[in-house]
């Protein structure tokens, strides 16, 4: 099994530091990662552990202060064509001057690619998230699952081999969040792409992945990376009920009590003292 | 209330005040205040059509190439001052002085300068409209929503297309509202530029007719000026909707602001 | 270097610089000798020499004065009206269409008739004020009043306060901050006309002096009163934002949307 898998991009050594006017904040130390071609990765972590800096860094969207990322053997150094980025607000991310189909072809602007195949990937990918038919209405015309459908219709249009998901599906209600899981499990597996995932949602990341990573925080370290072979084909029943998940559950749920609890009792002497 | 008890109370006022005050006129004795009937024969005499090519055409292609040359120069100029901060901050202090000049400040030197031409006219028109169109571009530019940005980088946007497809349509709502006062101080310079310099237009034929006592050609403008008012505006809210329509249509949905 | 010292820096460098840009063009470059274009240094000389004038005082009061009185009735008449519109379903229909056609039409159509019955007064270049300054207070006045978050007004209602206590307390000060943007803008309106007036009739002011200039053809003096406006100007924008800020800290319902 291990020797199939490919490495698609690796970061060495990654560390990120902000510098404000009298004061630094190291939030990404020291991490190495490798996501592997076709695999479904999810990054969990206590909430301020650093996981939005990290997926920033790992697209290309902020550089690192040190260290690198290698995407299939070259040093990554801004957004690539074969990467795609889902945001965590949909409703800040889509156009709202645009129509569904005009957000969703916007990657392709500038690629050369001839209108009418524009017009026939649109067509697929709207189709392949289940959203046919809504090309000409406007996105705060759809409701809020539709609105992250179309931001997943429009990572995919370039249809790319890495996939980002920030929080993909932190605004959305219960319902809609496992339909949205299922789908992005389900595209993963046919478009053999790999799925990078941050979430806080434990349960969603041992759901959807073949590979968690459990981030410790302050500054984000990876403290464990947890095997996940739940089988290629998941269910929000049967899979949620296997003696494995809940065993993995109950892991990473204990893993993250023990970074915040390790981190809670300077920060509650800290509040005290001010 | 039905449709109808709404049109006929807001019809109301309007129709008591023209009723008032043409049983007041009707001797048509009063040198201030001349009667509806000699208005209108006025009204109809000068501006049906005798007077139209002479003194209202060249007024209003004077405002069209001002307002034209503050679109032109303003939207860019903020575009510009809204994404490279240095030079923002280089020329805040004269933005800041120059918004706060009564727009009529800029007639008297530029008729010095440039004499009562329409050039001058152009010119005060296009300064007068452009500090709102430009201000309000710098800052609708300004408040582009991060997320968009990151999205735009992303996607591999080139910096054209990112301001063409994203930083523009953003900031447009903000800019609609500063080539609506644009156009108001543009109309209200034009009139007020040919009270002060100039040798035809609706301003100058008031101005001469006020120095003669001529009261009824003084209506008669009242009402001109007030239906080309109207009409302007009417014909600025039809193009702003085709171009913000995304934006009028969200606010409506979402029920506020 | 902290950001708000290289923003103050910058702005001087630019206020320095485009004098210079001024001066050279000129003195010696492209625009020198045209006819009614001082230097940047004749303005100044020119201002610094009318600042010992009494007359520029007076005329500076005067219109200070043209421009507060016209504010104080615009806004009372303005707001009030707007209040009416905002409670009361009638008149609001009564007045719309009234204010739909009338908020379009420049004021200064009114400007000569008005000149022939009144003369050429401070009371007709408060007149002309008012009339201009109205229109902001008014329709602020009416965003204020209707734009009033239906959340805060259910919590109200569900308390059962008095529907007085509901309109006094939760309606106008929730509207206070649109109010202070609408006399903000009111005030830079009234003073636009209190200028012009005097410029377009030779009433009383600072717009009188710029008239008497530019007869005169004394560009010198011309440039240096109209940068006397724009410092008068700037004042008063200043005083009434801040005034608009407070507000809309105390009372606004987030520092975003008050940004907006």
């Amino acid at each position: 099994m291990n020797d199939l898998r490919q490495p698609r991009l690796v970061m060495e050594a990654g560390s990120k530091t902000y510098y404000s006017r009298n004061a630094s904040k190291e939030v990404l130390a020291g991490i190495d990662l490798t996501v592997h071609a076709s695999e479904f990765l999810s990054i969990v972590g206590p909430s301020g552990a650093g996981k939005t800096t990290l997926l920033r860094c790992l697209s290309g969207l902020m550089p690192l202060s040190s260290g690198r990322i290698i995407l299939d053997g070259e040093v990554l150094t801004e957004p690539s064509p074969v990467v795609s980025v889902v945001f965590q607000e949909y409703s800040r991310s889509l156009m709202p001057w645009m129509t569904v189909a005009d957000n969703v072809a916007l990657p392709l602007r500038g690629r050369k690619v001839p209108r009418a195949s524009v017009k026939a990937r649109v067509g697929e990918v709207l189709e392949s998230v289940g959203l046919s038919g809504t090309e000409r209405q406007h996105p705060w015309q759809l409701s809020g699952g539709m609105q992250q459908r179309v931001a997943i219709a429009r990572a995919l249009v370039t249809q790319p081999e890495v996939l980002f998901m920030d929080e993909p599906f932190a605004s959305v209600d219960a319902q809609t969040r496992l339909d949205l899981e299922d789908l992005t499990r389900r595209l993963q597996q046919e478009r053999q792409m790999s799925v990078v995932l941050i979430t806080h949602d434990i349960d969603e990341a041992i759901y959807l992945s073949d590979r968690v990573v459990v981030l410790s925080k302050e500054p984000a370290t990876v403290r464990e990376i947890i095997e996940n072979d739940l089988g290629a084909v998941r269910d929000q029943i049967s899979t949620r009920e296997l003696p494995a998940f809940m065993e993995r559950r109950s892991h990473v749920l204990g893993l993250i009590r023990e970074i915040q609890h390790a981190k809670a009792v300077p920060a509650e002497l800290s509040t005290s003292s001010s | 209330m039905s449709r109808l008890g709404r049109v006929l109370l807001g019809s109301l006022i309007p129709i008591v005040v023209l009723v008032i005050y043409a049983f007041a006129t009707r001797s048509g004795l009063d040198p201030y205040y001349p009667s509806m009937a000699s208005i209108s024969s006025r009204f109809s005499e000068l501006w049906l059509f005798e007077r139209v090519g002479s003194d209202v055409w060249p007024s209003m292609r004077n405002l069209a190439f001002g307002y034209l040359v503050a679109i032109a120069v303003g939207v860019p100029v903020g575009l510009l001052l809204g994404m490279v901060v240095w030079l923002h901050d280089l020329l805040a202090p004269l933005i800041d002085f120059a918004r706060s000049v009564p727009a009529i400040i800029f007639i008297p030197p530029l008729i010095l300068v440039l004499g009562i031409g329409d050039v001058s006219k152009v010119l005060i028109i296009a300064l007068g409209a452009g500090f709102p169109l430009l201000i309000t571009t710098i800052d609708g530019v300004r408040k582009t929503d991060r997320a968009l940005l990151d999205v735009a980088r992303a996607i591999r946007l080139s910096r054209r297309r990112t301001i063409w497809n994203i930083v523009l349509p953003g900031a447009a709502p903000s800019i609609m509202g500063g080539a609506q006062t644009g156009l108001q101080v543009g109309f209200f310079l034009l009139i007020a530029s040919e009270m002060v310099g100039a040798s035809s237009g609706i301003g100058y034929l008031m101005m001469r007719a006020q120095a003669s006592f001529d009261s009824p050609t003084l209506w008669a403008g009242i009402v001109l000026l007030s239906l080309m008012g109207f009409v302007l505006n009417l014909l600025f809210l039809a193009v702003r909707n085709r171009i913000i329509h995304w934006h009028l249509a969200m606010r409506a949905v979402s029920g506020s602001r | 270097m902290s950001r708000a010292m290289r923003k103050s820096i910058l702005g001087v460098a630019g206020v320095v610089l485009s004098l210079v840009l001024w001066q050279y063009l000129t003195v010696g470059g492209p625009l020198a000798q045209t006819p009614g274009l001082p230097t940047a240094s004749g303005t100044f000389e020119r201002a610094v020499k009318q600042a010992g004038d009494p007359e520029l005082w007076s005329a500076l009061a005067t219109t200070l004065v043209v421009t507060l009185a016209a504010l104080l009735i615009a806004s009372l008449l303005g707001i009030g009206v707007g209040l009416l519109m905002g409670y009361s379903k009638i008149f609001s229909t009564a007045l719309d269409p009234l204010v739909q056609f009338l908020r379009p039409v420049p004021p200064v159509a009114l400007l000569p008739v008005a000149l022939l019955v009144m003369g050429p007064t401070s009371n007709l270049a408060i007149l002309m004020a008012v009339v201009t300054a109205m229109w902001p207070a008014l329709v602020q006045t009416l965003v204020g009043v209707r734009g009033v978050d239906n959340v805060t007004l259910d919590a109200a209602r569900a308390m059962v306060l008095p529907p007085l206590l509901i309109q006094t307390r939760i309606v106008l000060l929730s509207a206070l901050p649109h109010i202070a943007t609408g006399i903000r803008i009111a005030a830079s309106y009234a003073l636009l006309m209190a200028i012009a007036t005097g410029i377009l009739t030779g009433a009383p002011g600072l717009g009188r002096s710029i008239l008497f200039a530019q007869q005169a053809g004394d560009s010198a003096l011309v440039f240096a009163l109209a940068v006397y406006a724009g410092i008068l100007g700037l004042a008063i924008s200043q005083a009434f934002s801040r005034i608009e800020g407070r507000l809309t800290r105390d009372y606004g319902p987030t520092a975003e949307a008050a940004a907006s």
